[in-house]
C-alpha cells in the first residue's frame, strides 16, 4: 500500500484528516516544542547516569546486617544510661540489642521490602516508584487524595523553585501589587530567578561549576571545627598561573588531581548542590505556561537525599560528562536501604546552608565535603540561626523539621509569612510559634502574665532568638575579591559580618508582607506615623561601631585595589541611598508613600526580628529603579580562579538564557512584568555585552539600594532577652525608629518599672 | 485573640450553632410572614402581647450612654493609666497552674468605656495593693463584691443589686456549693453593659448564653447532655436564652433575668409555657425589645420587624378562624360531592 492509496476514497482522506488533526499537535508538543525550546533556552537534556551498584544476593545480606546492627546499635546507646560503669553498659546494650521486641522495633523496613521485591540495585526515581507510583496526600482539613508520586514531587518547589501560582506570594512590588495576586498576568517567579544579593542565585549560570584552586596551605579536609577566615595575602597567583585543567578530556569528574596541573584541586561549587533535579540545569521548562520538565531530566532527581538516612553528602560534588557539568549524587544501596520519613538531618543536608551557614561547627553535610572535587565551604553564613541540638531549644528536645512544617505530600510549608520573593507550596497552611505554645506561652516566671502580654506586640523570635553566629555576613563585596589562600580561591569580601542585635539582627514591624526585593513590611499601631523603613531603617547604618568597622575593611581593601575612595566607599555601603539622583530619590519617597502604605498597614503588625543584608554587585543601568538595577550573575569559575570580577559577569552573561532575557519575546513574556514589580517602568532590552565580549557602559558597581531583611526563625533559645535589654535608653530596640510617637518612648525606654521588677 | 476559653465573654462572640447569617434570614422569613398576616386580616394584632407595657428604662443603660466622660475619671485617671500601661496589652494572660485554663488580665479600652463601670478609675474597686508591680495581692484576695459595693454607691446612681442577691442566694450555682463562684465568673465587670437599644435579639440572646456555655462546654456537642428531649437545641439555644428555661417561671421582671439560676430537674420542660399564646418568653426579653422597638419606629414596624416567630405564641385568632372555615368548607364540599355520585349511581341503577 502507498501513500497515495491512503488518501484514494473519501473515507479514508476523512479519516486522516482525523488523525492528523490530533497527530499533529501531539507531535508538535511533544517533539517539536521542546527542541525548539532547549534550541532557543540553551539548556540541555540527555540521559542521565550515576555510578550505581547491583549487589549479590550475599552482599545485600551482608549490607543489610551492617545496617540493622548498626542502627539497633544507636538505638542502644541512646536507652542505657551513660553513667552506668563502662562495661556494665556494654553488657546491658548487649542484652538490649538481643531482645526480640527490640529486633523487631529498630530498624529499616524498607531491607525488607527490597529483600522481598528482589531489589539489588537502586536506579532512581524508577526504584523508588516501582512501589510509591502514587501516595496518599492527607491535607489540612484531614481529607485524603491520591496523587501520582513523580507529579506531586515535580510541581514542587523543592524541584522547580518558582511558581506562576496566584497567591502563593506574600511579596508586594514596589508598584503596589502583591506579586501573582488572584486577577494579574501571572509570570513565573521565586527562588529561580529572584533578584537577590547573592549573584549565584540566578541559577542557570550558577547551577553547577568545577572550580580550580590552589590551596596555599595543602588540600582541605573538610570543616575541621571552627570558622573559615578568609585573610588577605600579600602574594595571590595570578590568572595565568591556574591552568584551567577541567577542559581537559581525562578529567571526566573523576579523581582530584588526574590530568589537572600540579597544585591544582577541582572544587565544586553551584546552586545546584542543593536541589534535586539533578541534572544540567534548573527546571527551566516548567517556567513556560506549556510543555513539562523531560522524563530524562526526573530520573535525575535525588529521592534519597530528602528519604535516606544514610544518605553519603560525600557523594555530592560536580561531575563533567560530555554534555556538561551537573551534579553527582548517592545512589547507593546503602542509602536506598535507610529510607523513610524525612527527618531533621536531610532537611539539613541543604538547609543548613540558610541556617546555621556551611561554616558552622555542629554542621554535618560540611564535614562531608565530597570524596572528589569538594564543594566550596561559604564561610560566611547567610542567617547564623542554625537549627542544631547545640543551637536551638526545638531541635534539642527532638522535635522534627516536619512537627512544624507540617507537609501534604511533597508540598512542604514555610508559613503564611514571607518577607521575600521564595514561592511557596502551601501558601496558607500556617507554621507558627503559636500554633504549639498558645498566645499565654510563659509559665514559669513570676512576670508570666507581663511576659505574655509582649506578644501583642513581639513575636516570640524577637526576644528568643537573642543572637546570630558571629559569622552572619552582613555586607558583602563581590566586586572586590580578595584571596583566600587557604582555600585557594578569590572570594567575595565580607565588609561586615556580625549576628550582634543593632549590627547583624535588626527589628522591624512586620504584618507577614515583604517586598520583591526582601523588605519585611508593617506598620506600627499606636505609630505617629513615622515609620518609614524603605527611607530610614534598611537604606541606612546608623551603628557607628559598624561605620568604623566598614572603614577599616575598605582600607584594608585599599591596599589591594588602590582605586577605591575609601570616604565615598563607606558612605555607599552605609547609606545606599546615596547612589541614587535627587530626582530617583524623590521618586522613591513618593512610590513608598503612594504605593506600599497599603501593604505595609495589612493586618496586625508585630516586631520580628531581621537579618539585614546587602552586597555590591555589577548592575545593568538601564534598568534602573528607585530600589535598585537589574543585578548581573557571575561565572562561579572565573570568578574563584582568576578574581577578575569584569571577565566574570562577562562570561556568565553569555550564557543564552541570558541573551534570550534581552530579548523580545522574553521581555514581552515575563520580564516587563517583573521589572514592574521590581519598581522599574518597562524592561530595556539592550544587551550589556559588546560585539568583542566586553561590559557595556551600562554595567557599574553598585549596593542595593537599600537592605534585604531575612526572616530568622531558628536558634531558637529558652531564655530570650531580659527586659533591660530593651528597656532602658539604649536597648535594643529603637522605638523612635520604630514609628513610636515620644511620650511613648520615654516610657518604654524608663527603667523605672524594671527597677521594680529587679530592686 | 484567644482561642481558649476566657473568664469574660466578649460581646458579640457568636459560639452557638445558630449563625447570624441564618438568624437574618429566619428573620426575613418571620417578617415575610407578618406582612402577609397583615396583609390577610387587615388588622395589626401581629403581636398579641401588646398589653403588657413595662416602661423601666434600665438606669444603668442611661448612665453608660449619658453625655462624655468627664475628664480624669475611668481609664484616662492618671493612675488608672499607670495600670493600662501594660494591662492594655491583648495577651496579658497566663495559664492558670490548677485548671491549666489561660486567664486572661487584659483590659479592652474600648469595652470598658462602654461598660457600665466606665466612669470608675482602676483604683476604685482595686484599691489595696496594686500601686506597684509586681503586685503585692491577686485580684482573687481583694474579695470585691458586687452588691455590697452597689449598696454603698446608692448615691452615685449605682442599681441597687440587693435583690439579685437573694435570687441568686437561692440558684444552683450557690446550693450546689460551686467552688469559688462569685458574680464574677459569669460577668466581667470590665466590659459589663445592658443590653443596647437596637441590639438584635439573636446577639442578645448569644451574648448571654456565652455566659453560661464558657463553662458549661459540655452542652457543646451534637446532643447536649441533659437536653436530649429538647427538639432542634441548637435552634433554641440560639434564639431562647437558657435563663429562660432555668429561672422559675414565677415573679419574672421584664427588664433582666433572675438569677435563681434552677437545677436541671428544676428548669421548665413544659413546651406550651412558651409555645402558646401566653408565652412565658413574653414576660422579659422579646417583650421588652418589642416595647423598645415600638418607641423607636412606631407600631407598624415593631408589628413588623418583631424579632419573634415562636410556633404556638406567634398566632392570630382570625387566621385560626379562617383555617377552620377552610377545613369545615373542604369537608362540606367532600361531603356533598360524595352524596351527589352515591345519588346519581343509584338513579343510574334503578333506571337499569
Amino acid at each position: 500500500m502507498n501513500i497515495r492509496s491512503l488518501f484514494a476514497t473519501k473515507t479514508r482522506r476523512r479519516l486522516a484528516i482525523v488523525l492528523a488533526v490530533i497527530l499533529v499537535p501531539a507531535v508538535l508538543y511533544k517533539v517539536v516544542y521542546p527542541l525548539f525550546f532547549d534550541a532557543y533556552t540553551g539548556v540541555k537534556n540527555a540521559p542521565l547516569t550515576y555510578d550505581t551498584q547491583r549487589l549479590t544476593e550475599p552482599e545485600f545480606d551482608q549490607l543489610a546486617l551492617e545496617l540493622t546492627e548498626q542502627v539497633r546499635r544507636e538505638r542502644a546507646e541512646a536507652t542505657v544510661t551513660e553513667d552506668r560503669d563502662a562495661f556494665a553498659r556494654e553488657v546491658k546494650m548487649d542484652i538490649l540489642m538481643n531482645t526480640p521486641s527490640f529486633i523487631e522495633e529498630s530498624g529499616y523496613p524498607h531491607i525488607q521490602y527490597f529483600r522481598e521485591a528482589g531489589i539489588l540495585e537502586y536506579k532512581g526515581p524508577e526504584t523508588c516508584l516501582e512501589c510509591h507510583a502514587t501516595i496518599d496526600v492527607t491535607h489540612g482539613d484531614g481529607s485524603v487524595t491520591t496523587v501520582d508520586t513523580l507529579d506531586d514531587i515535580v510541581n514542587t518547589v523543592h524541584f522547580k523553585f518558582q511558581t506562576a501560582e496566584g497567591g502563593a506570594f506574600s511579596t508586594y512590588g514596589y508598584d503596589g501589587r502583591q506579586v501573582n495576586a488572584e486577577g494579574s498576568r501571572k509570570i513565573p517567579v521565586g527562588k529561580i530567578n529572584r533578584a537577590c544579593g547573592i549573584p549565584g542565585s540566578f541559577s542557570w549560570t550558577g547551577w553547577a561549576a568545577l572550580v580550580a584552586s590552589r590551596p596555599e596551605l595543602g588540600p582541605k579536609q573538610g570543616l575541621e571545627g571552627e570558622a573559615q577566615s578568609s585573610p588577605l595575602s600579600t602574594d595571590p597567583p595570578t590568572a595565568e598561573g591556574i591552568a584551567l585543567a577541567i577542559d581537559d578530556p581525562g578529567a571526566e569528574g573523576h579523581g582530584v588531581s588526574e590530568g589537572v596541573a600540579d597544585g591544582v584541586v577541582l572544587r565544586s561549587e553551584g546552586c545546584g548542590q542543593c536541589h534535586i533535579g539533578g541534572n544540567y540545569h534548573p527546571a527551566t521548562e516548567k517556567m513556560m505556561p506549556v510543555g513539562d520538565v523531560p522524563d530524562m531530566a526526573k530520573e535525575g532527581i535525588d529521592c534519597l537525599i530528602c528519604h535516606a538516612a544514610e544518605y553519603d553528602m560525600n557523594q555530592r560534588y560536580v561531575i563533567q560528562d560530555k554534555k556538561g557539568l551537573r551534579w553527582n549524587q548517592d545512589r547507593s544501596m546503602r542509602a536506598a536501604l535507610t529510607v523513610g520519613r524525612a527527618a531533621n538531618q536531610n532537611c539539613l543536608n541543604c538547609h543548613q546552608h540558610n541556617m546555621g551557614g556551611d561554616a558552622y561547627i555542629h554542621n554535618v553535610a560540611a564535614k562531608h565535603l565530597g570524596d572528589k572535587h569538594q564543594r566550596l565551604l561559604h564561610t560566611g553564613a547567610k542567617r547564623g540561626n542554625p537549627f542544631s541540638p547545640e543551637a536551638d531549644a526545638h531541635a534539642a528536645a527532638g522535635i522534627k523539621c516536619t512537627d512544624c512544617h507540617v507537609p501534604e505530600g511533597h508540598k512542604i510549608p514555610r508559613g503564611r509569612k514571607g518577607v521575600d520573593l521564595v514561592a511557596s507550596d502551601l501558601p496558607h497552611k500556617e507554621v507558627s510559634c503559636e500554633s504549639c505554645h498558645s498566645e499565654a506561652p510563659h509559665n514559669v516566671s513570676e512576670h508570666r502574665a507581663l511576659l505574655n502580654g509582649h506578644v501583642t506586640r513581639l513575636a516570640c523570635e524577637t526576644c528568643h532568638i537573642p543572637k546570630l553566629e558571629d559569622n552572619n555576613v552582613v555586607l558583602r563585596d563581590w566586586v572586590h575579591p580578595t584571596w583566600d589562600a587557604e582555600e585557594g580561591i578569590w572570594t567575595p569580601t565580607d565588609i561586615f559580618r556580625s549576628g550582634k542585635p543593632g549590627e547583624g539582627l535588626m527589628y522591624l514591624w512586620f504584618n507577614g508582607n515583604g517586598t520583591f526585593l526582601a523588605n519585611a513590611l508593617g506598620s506600627n499601631p499606636e505609630g505617629d506615623g513615622s515609620y518609614n523603613p524603605l527611607m530610614e531603617q534598611i537604606a541606612r547604618i546608623d551603628n557607628p561601631d559598624v561605620i568604623a568597622a566598614v572603614r577599616a575593611r575598605a582600607e584594608e581593601l585599599k591596599q589591594q585595589y588602590p582605586d577605591i575612595d575609601v570616604d565615598r566607599y563607606v558612605e555607599m555601603a552605609t547609606d545606599p541611598l546615596s547612589q541614587l539622583t535627587p530626582e530617583m530619590l524623590e521618586k522613591r519617597r513618593k512610590m513608598v508613600a503612594e504605593n506600599l502604605k497599603t501593604a505595609m498597614e495589612d493586618g496586625e503588625s508585630r516586631i520580628y526580628p531581621f537579618k539585614p543584608f546587602n552586597a555590591m554587585m555589577y548592575e545593568d543601568m538601564n534598568n534602573q529603579g528607585p530600589f535598585g538595577a537589574m543585578i548581573l550573575p557571575f561565572d562561579y569559575a572565573t570568578y574563584y580562579e582568576t578574581g577578575d570580577t569584569r571577565a566574570s559577569v562577562a562570561k556568565a552573561i553569555q550564557d543564552p538564557i541570558v541573551l534570550r532575557m534581552y530579548q523580545e519575546p522574553f521581555k514581552l513574556y515575563m520580564m516587563d512584568e517583573f521589572m514592574a514589580y521590581f519598581g522599574v517602568d518597562g524592561w530595556k532590552t539592550i544587551y550589556p555585552l559588546t560585539e568583542d565580549k566586553q561590559l557595556g557602559p551600562q554595567v557599574e558597581p553598585h549596593w542595593m539600594r537599600q537592605m534585604g531583611t531575612l526572616m530568622v526563625n531558628h536558634g531558637i533559645q529558652r531564655k530570650g532577652h531580659d527586659c533591660k535589654a530593651c528597656h532602658q535608653p539604649d536597648g535594643i530596640l529603637d522605638y523612635a525608629a520604630l514609628g513610636y510617637p515620644p511620650e511613648r518612648v520615654a516610657e518604654l525606654s524608663s527603667m523605672d518599672i524594671i527597677e521594680e521588677i529587679e530592686p | 485573640m484567644f482561642s481558649h476559653p476566657q473568664p469574660d465573654s466578649r460581646p458579640g462572640t457568636q459560639r452557638l450553632a445558630i449563625g447570624p447569617r441564618q438568624a437574618a434570614r429566619r428573620q426575613t422569613l418571620t417578617q415575610a410572614f407578618l406582612l402577609a398576616l397583615l396583609v390577610l386580616t387587615g388588622s395589626a394584632w401581629a403581636n398579641p402581647s401588646d398589653t403588657v407595657a413595662p416602661n423601666t428604662a434600665d438606669p444603668a443603660a442611661a448612665l453608660a450612654s449619658s453625655a462624655p466622660m468627664p475628664k480624669e475619671q475611668g481609664l484616662l485617671k492618671e493612675d488608672s493609666q499607670d495600670c493600662m500601661r501594660c494591662h492594655w496589652m491583648e495577651n496579658m494572660a497566663y495559664r492558670d497552674r490548677e485548671t491549666g485554663k489561660i486567664v486572661n488580665l487584659s483590659i479592652d479600652r474600648d469595652a470598658y468605656s462602654h461598660s457600665v463601670h466606665s466612669e470608675l478609675a482602676c483604683s476604685d474597686c482595686h484599691d489595696r495593693g496594686f500601686s506597684h508591680y509586681p503586685h503585692r495581692s491577686s485580684s482573687a484576695d481583694e474579695a470585691l463584691n458586687c452588691v455590697d459595693c452597689h449598696e454603698g454607691r446608692q448615691d452615685d446612681g449605682a442599681p441597687n443589686l440587693i435583690g439579685l442577691k437573694h435570687e441568686y442566694d437561692k440558684s444552683v450555682h450557690v446550693t450546689e456549693g460551686v467552688e469559688a463562684f462569685s458574680c464574677f465568673s459569669c460577668h466581667n465587670p470590665h466590659t459589663f453593659h445592658p443590653a443596647r437599644a437596637g441590639e438584635s435579639v439573636v446577639d442578645v440572646v448569644a451574648e448571654t448564653n456565652n455566659t453560661c456555655l464558657d463553662c458549661h462546654t459540655e452542652l457543646l456537642t451534637p446532643v447536649p447532655k441533659g437536653h436530649e428531649w429538647l427538639p432542634r437545641p441548637q435552634a433554641h439555644w440560639g434564639s431562647v436564652r437558657c435563663l429562660d428555661c432555668h429561672t422559675p417561671l414565677e415573679g419574672r421582671i421584664p427588664e433582666r433575668p433572675s438569677h435563681n439560676v434552677l437545677a436541671a430537674e428544676d428548669s421548665n420542660r413544659l413546651c406550651v409555657e412558651c409555645h402558646s399564646k401566653g408565652s412565658a418568653l413574653l414576660s422579659q426579653l422579646y417583650n421588652y425589645r418589642a416595647e423598645q422597638a415600638r418607641e423607636q419606629d412606631g407600631f407598624f414596624s415593631q408589628a413588623i420587624y418583631n424579632d419573634a416567630y415562636i410556633v404556638g405564641m406567634t398566632r392570630n385568632p382570625w387566621m385560626d378562624r379562617i383555617g377552620l372555615t377552610v377545613i369545615l368548607l373542604m369537608i362540606l364540599g367532600v361531603a356533598a360531592h360524595g352524596l351527589g355520585r352515591y345519588y346519581i349511581r343509584r338513579r343510574q341503577e334503578d333506571s337499569k
